[in-house]
């Protein structure tokens, strides 16, 4: 079953277009199907990564993925890229498939798909002066070497760069400049879709913020589209206009960031977000405390996949593998969803 | 009562060549039997360079002034074989990354072993009992698996208990945890940051907590140390800081922790870098990157108490207690959040 076909019934009273709207699919610019991530496919313990997510992102918007480390979102982000072997379904990017292509992460540079990575440091090459790491992408299609230079600065200038930084070595910038430089060649390309894969995680709270506001100025001005993959919740609610949460592969709850964040359905979500540190000054009690860590994506749980760890879980969970069902205008996977929001606030009072 | 840990006047340059660069200027902080002190700042304002200080750890182009006082004993002074008596039995320290502070050839048990064995001449029964002992404190489960078991067997939270475990092993009083939580996913930081707040109430054991997120430091610490360019900028209760900050660099760090509730709201970060040291501006250090700086900020700014216990180094502060400032946001075009 896959995750964008609601077995409840979905409530047309929404302002704005549910998320089994987009899962028609007619104006998402990715569309993903069914897609099953396997590393190892050929050994004896072939580790399925991701199971049969279906997932849209919209033109013009943001979807976040978030979940814990093993939960499948940065293989998702790589599959999207060519850059993680896909075991079945299917990847579309305007329209043109992404998994059949002969070399696939030509096919998705192609289609107009960049991926800004966690890391500016080990993405930048440390011999390269930063206009000729920035200027890369156009050595195909730009022949002349003062225009590739010069367009260079000029996307330089666009991430807040002065143009005498196209001189200088990546050793001589700070981590925020390096990670400015990495979108800047992001965006050389001119690109429709940029995958941000943890692109904010390894900066400081002061810089990440200012790289947050820069990436949204660019969606604009540039007409973009972001997949983004954090466990950064607060970039998350900052940035996202929809949201994915994943749990060992699968899509446990999908829909607009701001209901799935203000009032999660399903209580892995919860607990992610009340893990979140704010400034409240106390430690505040998630409802849905997760018991021990994320399982092991080699062996998942028979039934729910989050049931060894959920609080709610009840005897069905353990047998029946939830589907995904639209619960509080969004979807979700949770025997239990719909409890969620009475639980919680019987624990409050 | 005196200070469990009493870091006054602490100055830490570092030699390039031959010049002395400061890279932590006048620094103090104290910390008392039980209590979890937090330290926060951005890369670079000289946190991990206080926490190598205590440990007699800093590089050796490294001088340090000043003293630290650990139960009433000068640390600065001791010899490198006293020292050795203070590193693991009296103080112990965490790190950044767990996985890679565990040495992957060898085995979990060993290396806890190592660590009990370091500072005690304990029988091969009663260490092993003891292993247990402290895998099962610090909430691991399975500890007579775990101790067979490899670094790489465990999960990134689970070296990170082992690591605690390790820095508690000779009985340390004192625990510096330097970004311990930093490379971890945010429900198994919440789960090290509950375990050390269990530690501190349970044992009594003092912190000190490095950080540079101010959401983490409020959820665990009592007290709080804000540092910018390697000196304190504000100092007080958790509480305190959080409802009337003083210090502009505290507020504007403030404003970058996430708030779940504005779905849709890009908070400002602080414009500009910190200083590097050895160029930093004259006058107060933050001036450059300050939005309320003022020709009296050319002037070297003082810590100074501005309430009680809540010491600021601001000539601004008071002034602009008054008024707080909302928050520069920016709306994300076509979303009303």
């Amino acid at each position: 079953m896959s995750s964008t076909s609601p077995v409840g019934t979905p409530r047309a009273e929404l302002d704005g277009r549910t998320p089994a709207d987009a899962a028609a699919g007619q104006d998402s610019l990715l569309r993903i199907r069914d897609l099953t991530v396997t590393y190892g496919l050929r050994s004896r313990q072939p580790v399925r990564a991701v199971v049969g997510v279906s997932l849209d992102v919209r033109a013009g918007r943001t979807l976040a993925l978030i979940g814990e480390s093993g939960s499948g979102k940065s293989s998702i982000a790589r599959a999207v890229c060519g850059l993680a072997p896909v075991e079945s379904g299917s990847i579309t990017m305007d329209g043109h498939d992404l998994t059949m292509a002969e070399d696939r992460p030509v096919a998705a540079g192609q289609r107009g798909i960049q991926i800004v990575f966690q890391d500016p440091v080990s993405a930048l090459d440390p011999r390269w002066s930063v206009w000729r790491s920035v200027a890369e992408p156009l050595m195909r299609h730009v022949e002349a070497v003062d225009e590739r230079r010069e367009r260079a600065m000029v996307l330089l200038e666009r991430v807040g760069l002065d143009r005498s930084f196209g001189d200088r070595h990546p050793h001589q910038l700070s981590g925020g400049q390096r990670q400015r430089v990495t979108i800047a060649r992001a965006l050389a390309p001119a690109p429709k879709l940029v995958i941000l894969d943890e692109a904010v995680s390894a900066l400081d709270v002061s810089v990440r913020n200012e790289i947050l506001v820069l990436l949204d100025e660019l969606k604009r001005q540039e007409g973009l589209t972001y997949l983004l993959i954090s466990h950064d919740m607060g970039a998350v609610a900052q940035m996202a206009t929809d949201v994915a949460v994943m749990y060992l592969g699968k899509v446990v709850e999908s829909g607009e960031a701001a209901r799935v964040i203000r009032q999660p359905a399903h209580p892995y979500t919860d607990a992610l977000l009340a893990s979140v540190p704010t400034v409240s000054g106390d430690i505040v009690d998630p409802t849905f405390r997760p018991r021990g860590e994320i399982g092991d994506t080699a062996h998942p749980p028979a039934g729910c996949r989050y049931h060894p760890r959920c609080p709610l879980a009840i005897e069905r969970c353990a047998s029946e593998e939830p589907l995904m069902r639209m619960v509080r205008d969004r979807l979700t996977a949770c025997h239990r969803a719909e409890e969620t929001e009475s639980v919680k606030l019987g624990a409050r009072s | 009562m005196t200070a469990h840990l009493a870091i006054s006047n602490l100055h830490v340059t570092l030699d390039r060549q031959g010049v002395a660069v400061p890279v932590i200027d006048d620094l103090s902080l104290e910390i008392q039997e039980g209590e979890i002190v937090g330290m926060v700042g951005e890369s670079g304002s000289g946190k991990t360079m206080t926490a190598l200080a205590v440990m007699q750890l800093l590089p050796r182009r490294a001088r340090a002034t000043g003293s630290i006082l650990l139960a009433g004993q000068e640390l600065l002074d001791l010899p490198e074989s006293e020292m050795r008596q203070v590193r693991g039995a009296r103080v112990g320290m965490v790190f950044q990354e767990p996985v890679a502070a565990l040495n992957p050839v060898f085995t979990v048990g060993s290396q806890l072993l190592a660590a009990i064995n370091a500072h005690k001449d304990l029988s091969r029964g009663d260490a092993r009992a003891r292993a247990l002992e402290l895998l099962q404190n610090v909430g691991l489960p399975e500890p007579e698996l775990r101790l067979r078991q490899y670094p790489h067997h465990l999960s990134g939270g689970m070296c990170q208990r082992v690591m605690i475990a390790m820095a508690l092993a000779s009985g340390a009083r004192l625990l510096i945890a330097d970004e311990p939580t930093t490379s971890l996913d945010v429900t198994i930081q919440d789960e090290i940051v509950r375990l050390i707040r269990r530690l501190a109430v349970e044992s009594g054991i003092s912190v000190l907590f490095i950080s540079h997120d101010l959401g983490l430091v409020s959820r665990l610490c009592h007290r709080v140390a804000v540092v910018y360019a390697g000196q304190v900028v504000e100092t007080g209760p958790t509480r305190t800081l959080l409802e009337s900050p003083l210090h502009p660099y505290t507020q504007a760090l403030l404003r970058c922790v996430p708030n779940l509730h504005e779905v849709g709201v890009v908070h400002r970060g602080i414009p500009g870098t910190p200083p590097l040291p050895g160029s930093l501006p004259p006058g107060c250090r933050f001036r450059p990157r300050c939005e309320f700086a003022t020709d009296a900020c050319q002037a070297p700014q003082l810590l100074e108490p501005m309430a009680e216990d809540h010491l600021a180094r601001c000539v601004r502060a008071l002034e602009l207690a008054g008024r707080r400032t909302p928050a520069p946001t920016y709306q994300r075009q076509g979303e009303a959040s």
